[in-house]
């Protein structure tokens, strides 16, 4: 049992340091500490904004919210005037979301909260196929509920 | 051949390959599986990558050496233990309704969102693992062929 465990331990071992020497040879290996997610956001073009600067942008009418949860939980409840563009759905959408809003137009995205990735991956796609302004609300709409700011069903 | 034999060689093939075929997407696309750990939710998000970098290479590893037969107890041990901590990894998800890509044989949210569905795949494997990890004889995988 000892000798299995050991071998064991030693093929776990050499794959870590084999994993790490492939992940400096290559082109495209990763950093060993992961970023942080306003630094990722930042570096694809994406603007992490935070709960004041979300209320602000709420008075500005050219600035469109969008909600980034399933459809059944936008109906729920929502951020006044979001729309609701979920992203496991977002690429049968996009296409038509492109032929609506223009690309100029300034977009904040939001899901659940810190803790969900929708708003993420959707703002990559929707900052990827050409929209220039786009934001990620990263307290989403937990912060924005508990934060006791207008809603809407 | 005996049966015993026969059964040795289909599980260990079956689950190094399966192994080898799962770990390659995984090491083609370090950042989109490094993507697919950190929407499970289960590591502090520091070690997300260093996480994702060895995983894959270790299931390469552990598949190869399967296959061939080398300290193939000590690998079982390693694909029953790896299949345990899928398992919980995807029953968690499942339960606490994070909606993310099982992200097992492909990356970059490819492939059908996890459901019981995976839990049950994967529970299937388990059994398959478990069976290997049993029956083990650490014999060569060239003398079982030979019989």
């Amino acid at each position: 049992m000892k000798t299995h465990l050991i071998r064991a331990a030693i093929v776990l071992a050499a794959s870590l340091l084999l994993a790490l020497g492939i992940n400096a040879a290559r082109p495209d290996g990763v950093p060993l500490i992961r970023p942080s997610k306003e630094a990722l956001a930042l570096r694809a073009g994406i603007t992490p904004i935070q709960l004041d600067t979300a209320k602000l942008l709420l008075e500005d009418p050219k600035v469109l919210f969008v909600d980034a949860r399933p459809r059944n939980v936008w109906k729920r409840g929502r951020i006044p005037g979001a729309i609701n563009f979920p992203e496991e759905v977002s690429d049968s959408l996009m296409q038509g979301f492109r032929d609506t809003v223009a690309l100029d137009r300034p977009l904040v995205v939001y899901c659940d909260g810190e803790e969900c990735r929708s708003s993420d991956l959707l703002s990559k796609k929707l900052s990827q196929v050409g929209y220039k302004y786009v934001y990620l609300f990263f307290g989403g709409w937990v912060q924005w509920r508990d934060a006791g700011e207008r809603t809407e069903k | 051949m005996k049966t015993r034999d026969s059964l040795l060689l289909a599980t260990r093939l079956f689950l190094g390959i399966l192994f080898l075929y799962a770990a390659t997407d995984k090491i083609l696309h370090p950042a989109a599986f490094s993507e697919t750990v950190l929407n499970y939710h289960l590591l502090p998000e520091p070690l997300v990558n260093i996480f994702a970098l060895w995983l894959p290479v270790a299931e390469f590893v552990v598949g190869l050496l399967l296959v061939a037969g080398i300290w193939s107890k000590a690998m079982s041990g390693i694909v029953f233990a790896m299949l345990c901590m899928f398992l919980i990894a995807i029953v968690q998800s499942v339960a606490r309704g994070i909606d993310t890509h099982c992200g097992c044989f492909t990356q970059g949210g490819e492939g059908t969102p996890i459901s019981y569905l995976t839990v049950i795949r994967d529970l299937a494997f388990l059994a398959v693992s478990g069976l290997s990890l049993w029956i083990e004889t650490e014999r060569p995988t060239w003398r079982l062929f030979r019989g």
